[in-house]
């Protein structure tokens, strides 16, 4: 299998939004990867604190200390920048990426990408929008042109920035790239649960971003502050990953500071959140009525991003003050429209417009088109989908297998992508799928490679009814190794194999017999001599056998 | 060396090379007769362990197979209530057999000399024979019973005048009426129609009587049968039981059956010499067949370059070719020296192997692979998938030969001196 090695580069100090971000991107290359045959070794450069959340999606990341625990460790600033840029010029240089992948700060936040910006990887930046006087800044528009393709997400109510101009035709725009889209969520009752959110309370989500911002805790406490007396209301705090002030306990309370947190949002009511890139996309994607508050960032304009929401009837804005306070007042207000039901309808309704889908996807197949073939790419993405991805996941199975299920499945004429989930969707159905999934391929590499549809259902259809039978043994070791051992052949018919090892097996089972004794009794009848025949005699003498035992 | 000489010896050297070739699967002999041997010895162990098993039909033994064995039949089908049910059965079958006139007269319709239907068959066969002694002067003649079938020499006959059959049953027609001395065919038809039919009659009689005594042979033989099989039913149950036991155990995984007879010193060796001999078999076919393939490389490989030499030197253009005896020496260089030498220490690492018998050493405890612990790690088995893919996914694994045991080292990469701290 070929194999690409790309390389993501995350700033990020007191927030992980950069990382997130690259971290989507990187799993659906990696998904749409596999599916053109590909193995993608992904390897995450970031300054991130909350490096764990790479782990969690399994990602090897390499982390060098953000500048704010440089800062915090009173470690002199140029030590710490010269060491980090020859840090990751030496790392990008060791690691050789096919692909280097930037979020954000096109030439680093110290310059320090431009050494490496000459190296002979494919160079791919997502261009989140900055504030207008960062954008216009040297070290950043000055290292856009060095990049071969740039992937733009376009946020509503964002003016166009004429930053490409002269290198357009590199550009391509995307929507909001989330980490989790709409339909990988959890079900709201699952959601609940997880959160610990009692089935009658009135759930609200309180998030003040990654929660690296100094202004976080004083927001948080000024929230729950709020609905200390707010009996029928229970907080979720999400303090995020970063957040290093004093936990908040008590009554009708849920303390969240795991990564991922989007993945409970089916579960929340409503939200009162800071609007950072990611919690803001995450909580209209998920269709939560939202209220936003502001907080103030070098780069990320978040007054901008609520205003368009805002306009769109998407969300609701509260102010907050400097010190990151929001007041009772303000509060008072946006709760009254949160718990409305009329305002609620409106407001999700409008959330899951503005912020219809995740373009992570989309984004991971621009990432990989400098350098897969584009019909290559076509025909990965054309299997690639969610639902198909939702199935593997769900069944458990593991890359290895799922490689070489495709390697399999690849050998079929004119077999779409839906069909090829259809199909697997049908052998993986049940529990320990990825067990189903190598018995299937078990046995059907005794028989030629389907060519057609046709013959792809057949072969299915025939090794679900074996299944059936091996399953009533429960013993996978045993079948695993029966299936191995059974000297099924192409040259006889298939489904009079199919037939004869059903009525085999269900009578081996009916006798109380194991597996074991069941390849016993089928070596024991086999007579090579009877050559494309064979199998089908020994099953019909040892079906007799064992029915002869039972009769007794 | 002129060229005929050359042509001469090296003729005659691949004649040799070939002959080697050919007796070379008789060198590896000794190969097959240690497989029978080792597979008689897996056969003996798996019946112990059926019999340590299921000692006997007694409950309390029959309750632990499934925990010992995984075997589970016996919970659906108790031995016992077979047993009971088998009894009925044969008990039954021994009163209708009884109860069969055929053999309650048994012995009056099969003493030999005066038996009912003995003589009835002798009868039949006399009689047969006299008519077949008839018949014979007739059938003797060669095209007689298919010109008769087919109807020669009545309206019946369908041959066509314009085929060559026609013509040809016409001479041998006359032949035949020539030879037996009558005036036509329609005169032999007469004759012998009539014996043929008898013949049929008598062969049937005989047939008849010749299935009524294989009845009552049947009958006898089916009683004994049951007699016996009832005399000793407990024995002929608890040896049926402990077969299918035994075909179970014959196939079930190693490692769990080692794990299923756990705290029993009697079955954990059974159970681990039975692993090893299938680990030494499947070993000594590997290597056998790899050093059988090596060595028709090498001599296929020779004889091809000096037929090569032969084709070249050959050549009219080269016959009266003056050729260097050091090069000639070098072209017909015989490999067999180096082989028989190789093939000296193959057998040396071969019986290593299959002459091992420490099986109780294994450990199911620990990572280990069966051929370190036959070859003491001192033989390279990357020839082997099992043994290649082992140290494919384990680069470090390595044999500690001093206490017999392996000792797989931590993976900390390569990187020298490297060590995990939590």
């Amino acid at each position: 299998m070929r194999s690409l090695t790309v390389v993501a580069y995350a700033v990020n100090g007191a927030g992980l939004g950069h990382l997130t971000r690259v971290l989507a991107v990187l799993r659906w290359m990696r998904r749409i990867a596999k599916c053109a045959g590909t193995r993608l070794d992904a390897y995450v450069l970031t300054t991130s604190e909350a490096s764990d959340l790479a782990l969690r999606e399994g990602f090897a990341a390499f982390k060098l200390p953000s500048k704010t625990a440089i800062r915090d460790a009173e470690i002199p600033k140029e030590d710490y920048l010269r060491l980090a840029r020859q840090w990751i010029w030496h790392s990008v240089g060791l690691l050789k990426p096919d692909i280097l992948l930037v979020d954000t700060f096109p030439g680093g936040t110290f310059g320090e990408l431009g050494p490496v910006l000459d190296v002979p990887a494919k160079k791919v930046f997502i261009h989140r929008a900055v504030k207008d006087d960062f954008a216009r800044l040297d070290g950043f528009k000055a290292f856009l042109p060095l990049y071969d393709r740039i992937i733009a997400i376009e946020e509503p109510g964002a003016a166009p920035t004429g930053l490409y101009d002269g290198f357009e035709w590199r550009v391509r725009k995307v929507g909001p790239i989330l980490l989790r889209g709409r339909d990988e969520l959890h079900a709201r009752a699952d959601a609940r649960r997880r959160l610990g959110i009692p089935d009658e309370a009135f759930a609200v989500w309180v998030g003040a971003g990654g929660g690296g911002d100094h202004t976080a805790e004083r927001t948080l406490r000024s929230i729950a502050d709020f609905f200390s007396e707010k009996n029928d209301c229970h907080l979720v705090i999400g303090a995020g990953p970063l957040y290093r002030g004093e936990p908040l306990r008590g009554r009708n309370l849920t303390w969240h500071t795991e990564p991922l947190a989007a993945l409970d949002f089916p579960g929340l009511d409503a939200a009162l959140s800071a609007a950072g890139f990611n919690s803001f996309y995450e909580l209209l994607n998920a269709g939560i009525p939202s209220a936003f508050f502001a907080q103030e960032k070098i780069a990320d304009d978040q007054l901008r991003r609520i205003q368009a929401a805002v306009d769109a009837g998407a969300a609701l804005y509260i102010t907050a003050d400097s010190t990151g306070e929001l007041s009772d007042d303000a509060l008072d207000f946006a709760m009254r429209r949160l718990t409305d039901d009329a305002s609620r309808t409106a407001l999700s309704e409008a959330a899951a417009t503005f912020v219809p889908t995740n373009f992570a996807r989309e984004a991971a197949r621009l990432a990989l088109q400098v350098v897969i073939d584009r019909h290559e790419l076509d025909d990965a993405m054309e299997l690639a989908a969610p639902e198909f991805f939702d199935l593997i996941e769900r069944a458990q199975v593991d890359g290895e297998t799922l490689e070489r299920a495709l390697k399999w499945f690849d050998d079929a004429d004119d077999l779409a992508g839906d069909e090829l989930t259809v199909f697997l969707a049908k052998i993986l159905d049940g529990p320990a799928g990825g067990d189903r999934l190598n018995g299937f391929l078990a046995f059907a590499k005794r028989f030629p490679k389907p060519t057609d549809e046709h013959e792809c259902e057949q072969l299915i259809e025939s090794w679900l009814v074996i299944q059936d039978a091996l399953t009533a043994f429960n013993n996978p070791r045993g079948t695993a190794t029966f299936l191995r051992d059974l000297p099924l052949t192409r040259r006889a018919d298939l489904e009079a194999q199919t037939i004869a090892l059903e009525e085999f097996l269900k009578a081996v089972h009916a006798g109380g017999e194991t597996i074991y004794r069941a390849q016993a009794l089928i070596d024991r009848h086999l007579d090579p001599s009877l050559g494309d025949r064979a199998l089908l005699v020994a099953l019909e003498k040892a079906t007799e056998e064992v029915r002869d035992e039972q009769r007794l | 060396m002129n060229v005929n000489q050359f042509l001469g010896l090296a003729s005659q050297r691949v004649a040799e090379l070939e002959q080697s070739i050919g007796q070379l699967r008789g060198e590896y002999a000794k190969n097959d007769q240690r497989t029978v041997e080792l597979q008689q010895v897996r056969e003996t162990a798996l019946t112990e362990l059926a019999t340590v098993n299921l000692p006997g039909l007694v409950p309390q033994a029959i309750a632990e197979v499934e925990t010992r064995t995984g075997y589970g039949k016996f919970r659906q089908i108790d031995p016992l209530d077979y047993k009971a049910r088998e009894r009925v059965r044969l008990s039954q079958l021994i009163a209708n057999i009884q109860a069969d006139p055929n053999f309650i007269n048994r012995d009056q319709l099969l003493d030999p000399a005066a038996g009912e239907l003995t003589l009835k068959a002798q009868q039949a066969k006399q009689e047969l024979d006299l008519i077949q002694s008839a018949i014979g002067r007739y059938e003797a003649e060669p095209e007689f019973v298919s010109l008769f079938e087919r109807g020669y020499g009545t309206d019946d006959y369908q041959e066509s005048i314009f085929s060559l059959r026609y013509y040809s049953d016409w001479r041998k027609g006359d032949e035949i009426v020539e030879k037996l001395g009558v005036e036509d065919f329609a005169v032999l038809r007469a004759a012998y129609e009539p014996l043929r039919r008898s013949r049929d009659l008598y062969a049937k009689d005989f047939q008849d009587a010749q299935a009524a005594i294989e009845n009552v042979r049947r009958l006898i033989a089916q009683f004994n049968d049951a007699r016996e099989r009832l005399d000793n039913l407990a024995h002929y149950v608890l040896e049926e039981c402990r077969t299918a036991l035994r075909e179970h155990l014959a196939y079930v995984d190693r490692e769990q059956l080692f794990e299923w007879s756990k705290g029993d010193r009697v079955r954990e060796a059974l159970v681990k010499k039975i692993h090893g001999i299938e680990k030494q078999l499947e070993y000594m076919k590997k290597m056998t067949e790899q050093q059988f393939q090596n060595e028709t490389r090498v001599l296929s490989e020779a004889v091809l370059k000096i037929k090569g030499k032969i084709t070249k030197f050959g050549r009219p253009k080269n016959a009266y070719l003056t050729l260097n005896d050091a090069e000639v020496q070098a072209w017909l260089a015989d490999p067999r020296q180096k082989l028989s030498a190789r093939r000296e220490r193959f057998w040396r690492d071969y019986d290593r192997v299959a002459y091992y018998d420490r099986y109780d050493y294994y450990d199911y405890t620990r990572d280990m692979l069966w051929w370190d612990l036959m070859t003491d790690g001192r033989v390279d088995g990357n020839f082997i998938p099992e043994v290649y893919d082992y140290h494919q996914q384990n680069p470090n694994y390595h044999w500690d030969s001093g206490t017999a045991q392996p000792t797989p080292s931590p993976d900390y990469g390569d990187i020298p001196g490297g060590v995990e701290v939590s």
